[in-house]
């Protein structure tokens, strides 16, 4: 609203899904109408959408803070028109319900009969640009040409969260939600500023990046660990004067041992607190060397019996040998020799007790085992 | 641990101290008899080494001599590995205890009181308790190596962790990784700390909080979401009132439009339809004037009519009342005449009648005198029949009372008489006398058969041929007696039958009062003859008696005749000339009079229907002359009726008749013109708008009604739209739906780590048993050998499981009989081999003490010497010490010990 106020617009236009839902507290509907009250000269606009549709008295739309909004303020609770000062007109087509397959678009056709043909008509809507294999039949399809097809000179649309330009001839812009939401969204962020300098001319549409936040996602590969660790040292600098408006995501991948995965854990963290969010997230293994592993299992018959006895759980739950069972397996079967393969029965009857399923072990939890097991020795033997 | 010695002072049947020992290293034999306190010295030493000295329990008050309160001191010297050691203990009164270790020959105090105790704790790795006592389970190694009298034949558990896992591990030689049971315990407490035994989330522990946190989580959402789903409802309500109070209001519009156009219609009608009637009512009242001014003419006509018709009728009706007076009186005349002339025919048919009774009455009694005389002649007949019917009686009366049952039974025995008397000739005695001399011979008794009985003499040469049946007895004068007997048996028996036969006989004789049979047939005979006589003279007799019954009642019948004769002659008193008229007179006057009699009366009869005629035809001429005069006053009456009409008719209109009409008719065609041009005013169906109004103001009040219903919900729902979507439920349900994404996540996390940990530990504790119970074959090899060499029976093995408790005793594992199940001998020998076992296990770091206390009291001497072989070999090793009451069964064996 300030860079509208900046820029001297006209109007600002909030094309949908103002709020998440119908049913978001009143505290929050009343902090965001005292926000418009803080720009009283602004025209605000506001459509329904999707979110938020404008179904009746329980929608947001009839809240007290709202009805009691500033004059400024305007809920385009209905199809109509609105005229916005000179000749422009704004046609307003918002969204009554959740779902739909109409084009909320063709309710704009009708508005604009009767409009005087030498006046600037902005529309606003709210929906899925309907391109192929991009939107839901159910989810207010707009059609590419919704701008030309009603005869206006612009057309705002409110819905997808990616700034998508140039559609309709220009005529149609979809400017996102000005701040994202997760990470990948990496196009959001802005408003547009819309300018059209008369009735059937072409509009100038500039994006104006209003994001606060900033979303990252960063990888340590341990197959390439000095690479990877020089590559995020100089990214999480770069971030860094920044942290505290950034929401950022590491992730640990690959095999690393317990103690590679500690150094690298030990040294991500201090770095990851100053951020607004710092995610650490591991996706790693414990890997032994072989000559660590058959040091253990010397040291310990019984270990290299679990460890086979734990890829057979996998073959019984699984019906398939895992890889990295195999391996463990491969390297203890000469020292278990003397020991017999567990059975689906002592299986049934290990797991009875404990009312575990067989089933329900997963690889990835017959990996968590695996990794419990050796993490657990790890840190006896330490 | 093994003992050296034990003193006792004040301790059971111990009041002086006494000193059991020095026990040997090997096998030590305390016999003694039954309570001279073997045991209780024992139990003395259990106490000393491992209960605090201060401990006051039942246990250790029961170690002082009864009845008193004097203080147990025990002491017992023991040796382990690490040297020679000597407890002193003093309880109850004044505890003490004192630790002692022989050192530089002599004993060296090493510590004292409370010290002292956990010394001896720590040298022989007891436990205590919380509280109290000790207990067998405490007492460390010594807790499985005691086998104690009157114990139950049990083994204890091996699952104790200080003790029982090392003697375990010891029997199977099992090496304990203690880096793998490291990481087993740890994996443990990492399970336990999520999870139960049972695999359901620990209470507290992250997977139990986590789903305690879910299922909150859930609750709330769960109300949260049915909030909504109120929400959608209500708003879908408030919808459809919406939509019906649109279309409501829309059909309100429309009917109150009508229903005003109507009200105006109506009242228009109304008003048209009073003046309608009221011109209704003028036309109603000029015709029913006209109408009666009509209806008078024409009454005035009729009236003048039937005067003319009545007086016509009135001379008639006086000429037929004349006439009817006239016929009347001549009725009357011949009735009068009728009547006198009755009673002279009455009369006459009376004195027919009575001449009539007279001859029936004389006819009636000529015939009673001729009825009388027959029957005098009757019972003159009856009378001699039933004299001679007398006679006949009284003769049958004089026969015997035979009848031809009797007569046949007479017969018979006759009949049996003569047979019994022909069967005795032959076999009875026939003797013949021929004297040669006149003789005098008596025959003595006996029945006679052939001849008479002989009396007086006989003559010379004259034969007499006597018969009996057994035996003849006879008295020949002059010479003696002679008796002569059969022999037969059969004689004597026909004897006595006929004795009895012809005793029987005559008795019958005598009851039908005969002598004879003969005599008796033929008073049978007479009988038959009086009885046809009799039956002959009774069927004389009833011709005579005819229908009396008897010939009393025959006299009786004479005499009554005889008096009716003599009443009715007296009642009629018939004269001279009525007596001598024969019966054929009277009978033929009788027959005249019946002639006469129903003539006269036909006469009389025809004569009073002629009188009831007269009489009928004079009430009928009686009524038509009233009748007559009834119609005459009549026609008098209806003249002056109708005369009065007329006139009140012509009074009514002093203008007249027809003038009055006239002007009647005027006033009619006027208000039916009126009437006319008013109904043409109104509307066709004028008459159905009152109730169309009506009808049209209830719908609309209906529709008002229903519309402030639906106005009514739909704000209703509008403020409960208002106030629930004021609720933020979005919001909430957004931070529980993280929320639950988070439960969820350490729910998975918590279970992943729980199963993880458990299931490890599971593992390795799979791979231990399994390794355990590898090694389990040689010890059951072990125990079995022991066992048969116990037992002699080298068919069976000892099975254990991988618990290393025993399964059971048999030929394979899977026949087994269980422990349990074992018979209390060889329960006893089973745990002795297998104390044995685990003693010379523990006897491999330390030299071990094993206990007997009188345990094998349920094994028989043949075993008994098997178990002396075992344990005398094993006290090379171990010591033994087996206190028993049968010093007997240990003669020879190891070093008898004394209670000095």
């Amino acid at each position: 609203m300030a860079l509208a106020r900046e820029h001297e617009a006209d109007a600002f236009l909030i094309a949908g899904d103002l709020f998440e839902d119908n049913q978001v507290d009143e505290a929050l509907v009343a902090g965001v109408v005292d926000l418009f009250r803080a720009h009283p000269e602004l025209p605000i606009y506001i459509l329904p959408g999707n979110h938020d549709p404008s179904t009746g008295p329980e929608s947001v739309w009839h809240r007290k803070a709202f009805l009691n909004a500033s004059q400024n303020v305007h809920g385009l609770r209905e199809a109509e028109v609105s005229q916005l000062g000179g000749h422009a007109f704004l046609l307003a087509s918002p969204l009554h319900q959740k779902l739909s397959t109409t084009d909320p678009s063709l309710k704009l056709m009708e508005l604009v009969a009767g409009l005087p043909v030498e006046s600037v008509k902005i529309g606003i809507t709210h929906g899925a640009l309907a391109i192929e294999g991009k939107h839901q039949p159910n989810d207010f399809p707009i059609a590419l040409n919704a701008a030309s097809r009603a005869g206006l000179d612009y057309l705002a649309i409110g819905h997808w969260h990616n700034w998508l330009p140039d559609t309709d001839g220009g005529r149609i812009v979809m400017p996102g939600t000005p701040e994202p939401d997760r990470f990948g969204n990496d196009a959001s962020g802005h408003v547009a500023l819309v300018e059209i300098d008369g009735p059937g001319q072409a509009p100038r549409v500039r994006p104006l990046a209003v994001a606060t936040l900033r979303w990252r996602s960063l990888t340590f590969e341990f197959l390439n660990a000095e690479a990877s660790r020089a590559s995020l040292r100089a990214e999480l600098a770069a971030l860094e004067p920044d942290s505290a408006q950034t929401v950022l995501r590491v992730t640990l991948t690959g095999t690393a041992s317990p103690a590679a995965l500690a150094e690298v854990r030990s040294w991500l963290e201090p770095i990851l607190k100053p951020f607004l969010v710092g995610q650490l997230v591991d996706r790693t293994r414990v890997a032994l060397s072989p000559v660590e592993l058959a040091d253990l299992q010397g040291r310990h018959p019984i270990l290299a019996q679990v460890l086979a006895d734990i890829d057979r759980l996998e073959t019984f739950a699984t019906g398939q040998m895992s890889v990295e069972g195999s391996t463990l397996a491969n390297t203890t079967a000469q020292s278990s020799a003397l020991s017999t393969p567990l059975t689906l029965a002592e299986v049934q009857t290990l797991l009875a007790p404990a009312k575990i399923e067989l089933a329900r072990l997963t690889p990835e939890l017959l990996g968590q085992l695996r990794q419990t097991l050796l993490q657990t020795l790890q840190e006896v033997t330490r | 641990m093994i003992l050296r010695a034990i003193e006792l002072t004040h301790v059971g049947r111990f009041r002086e101290t006494v000193r059991i020992g020095p026990l040997s290293p090997g096998l030590n034999i305390l016999a003694a008899p039954n309570e001279s306190g073997k045991s209780t010295a024992l139990r003395a030493t259990a106490r000393a080494l491992f209960d605090r000295h201060t401990t006051k329990g039942d246990e250790i008050k029961s170690l002082q001599p009864a009845g008193t309160d004097l203080a147990p001191r025990v002491a017992v010297e023991f040796e382990t590995r690490t040297g020679r050691f000597r407890i002193e203990k003093t309880f109850l009164q004044t505890p003490t205890s004192v630790l002692k270790q022989w050192q530089s020959g002599a004993w060296q105090p090493l510590a004292e009181a409370d010290l002292a105790d956990q010394r001896v704790q720590a040298l022989l790795s007891s436990s205590l308790p919380g509280r109290g006592a000790t207990k067998p389970e405490h007492w460390g190694f010594l807790g499985f190596l005691w086998a104690r009298q009157d114990e139950p034949a049990a083994w204890p558990g091996l699952q104790d962790a200080a003790v029982g896992q090392r003697i375990r591990a010891r029997l199977a030689r099992v090496e304990l990784d203690p880096v793998i049971e490291q990481l087993r315990t740890q994996l443990a407490v990492a399970a336990e700390a999520i999870l139960t035994a049972g695999g359901k989330p620990k209470v507290g522990g992250p997977l139990a909080v986590a789903e305690d946190d879910l299922m909150v989580i859930e609750t709330e959402l769960a109300t949260l979401r049915q909030t909504r789903a109120d929400l959608d409802s209500v708003h879908q309500r408030y919808q459809q009132a919406s939509a019906v109070v649109a279309q409501l209001e829309k059909e309100h519009a429309e009917r109150s439009a009508c229903a005003v156009t109507l009200r105006e219609q109506t009242l228009a009608a109304e008003r048209l339809r009073g003046e309608l009637e009221a011109r209704r009512l003028a036309l109603t009242t000029a015709k029913e004037k006209l109408a009666t001014i009509s209806a008078d003419v024409e009454a005035l006509a009729r009236r003048r009519a039937d005067l003319a018709t009545t007086q016509k009728e009135l001379a008639k009706a006086e000429a037929e009342a004349l006439t009817a007076e006239e016929r009347l009186s001549q009725l009357r005349a011949k009735l009068d005449a009728a009547q006198s002339e009755r009673p002279r025919l009455d009369a006459q048919l009376q004195s027919l009648r009575a001449e009539q009774q007279r001859v029936q009455f004389l006819l009636k009694l000529r015939q009673m005198v001729i009825s009388a005389d027959v029957l005098v002649r009757t019972f003159a007949k009856a009378e001699a029949a039933a004299a001679e019917i007398t006679v006949l009686e009284e003769r049958k009366a004089r026969l015997p009372s035979l009848t031809p049952v009797k007569l046949r039974r007479l017969e018979e025995l006759g009949e049996s008489v003569r047979t019994l008397r022909a069967e005795l000739q032959a076999l009875g005695l026939t003797v013949e006398l021929t004297p040669e001399r006149d003789a005098v011979i008596t025959a003595v008794g006996g029945s006679e058969l052939a001849t008479p009985r002989p009396q007086g003499g006989l003559a010379a040469g004259e034969t007499f041929r006597l018969h009996r049946a057994q035996a003849v007895d006879l008295h020949l004068a002059g010479w003696g007696r002679v008796v002569i007997r059969s022999g037969a048996q059969d004689a004597q028996t026909a004897a006595a039958r006929l004795a009895e036969t012809e005793k029987t006989h005559r008795q019958a004789l005598l009851e039908t009062g005969v002598t004879t049979v003969d005599a008796a047939r033929d008073a049978m005979s007479v009988r038959r003859d009086l009885d046809l006589q009799l039956k002959s003279a009774l069927a004389a007799l009833g011709p005579h008696l005819g229908d009396h019954e008897s010939l009393e009642k025959l006299r009786e019948a004479v005499a009554g005749a005889a008096r009716r004769v003599a009443a009715l002659t007296a009642t009629l008193q018939p004269t001279a000339d009525e007596q001598t008229r024969s019966l054929t007179d009277l009978e033929t006057d009788e027959a005249r009079h019946t002639e006469l009699i129903p003539a006269a009366d036909r006469a009389l009869k025809a004569f009073d229907r002629q009188l009831d005629q007269l009489r009928t035809d004079e009430r009928t001429a009686a009524q038509a002359v009233q009748a007559a005069a009834n119609r005459v006053s009549g026609h008098h009456a209806r003249l002056r009726t109708l005369e009065t009409q007329a006139g009140d008719l012509v009074a009514r209109y002093p203008d007249g008749l027809d003038a009055a009409k006239e002007t009647a008719q005027i006033v009619f065609f006027q208000a039916e013109a009126r009437v006319v041009a008013t109904t043409a005013e109104l509307p066709p169906d004028f008459e159905k708008f009152p109730e169309r109004n009506r009808r049209a103001a209830a719908a609309l009040q209906h529709l008002a009604n229903e519309l402030q219903t639906h106005r009514a919900e739909r704000d209703q729902t509008k403020g409960t739209l208002g106030t629930l979507g004021g609720q933020g439920l979005y919001s909430r349900e957004t931070e529980l739906e993280e929320k639950k994404a988070e439960a969820l996540l350490r729910r998975d996390a918590a279970r992943a780590r729980g199963w993880s940990a458990r299931i490890a530990h599971d593992l390795i504790e799979h791979r231990k048993q399994a390794a355990t119970k590898a090694v389990l074959t040689p010890l059951e090899q072990r125990l079995t050998t022991a066992f048969a060499e116990l037992t002699g029976d080298r068919s069976r093995e000892v099975f254990l499981d991988e618990h290393l408790q025993v399964h059971g005793i048999g030929r394979t594992r899977d026949e087994t009989h269980a422990f349990e199940n074992l018979s209390q001998g060889a329960k006893e020998q089973l745990l002795l081999c297998l104390r044995l076992a685990v003693a010379q296990e523990l006897a491999a770091d330390e030299p071990q003490v094993l206990i007997l206390d009188d345990v094998l009291v349920n094994t028989d001497s043949v075993r008994q010497e098997r178990i002396l072989d075992v344990l005398a070999a094993h006290a090379a090793r171990l010591q033994i010490l087996v206190l028993t009451c049968h010093p007997d069964r240990y003669r020879g064996l190891g070093e008898a010990l004394l209670i000095k």
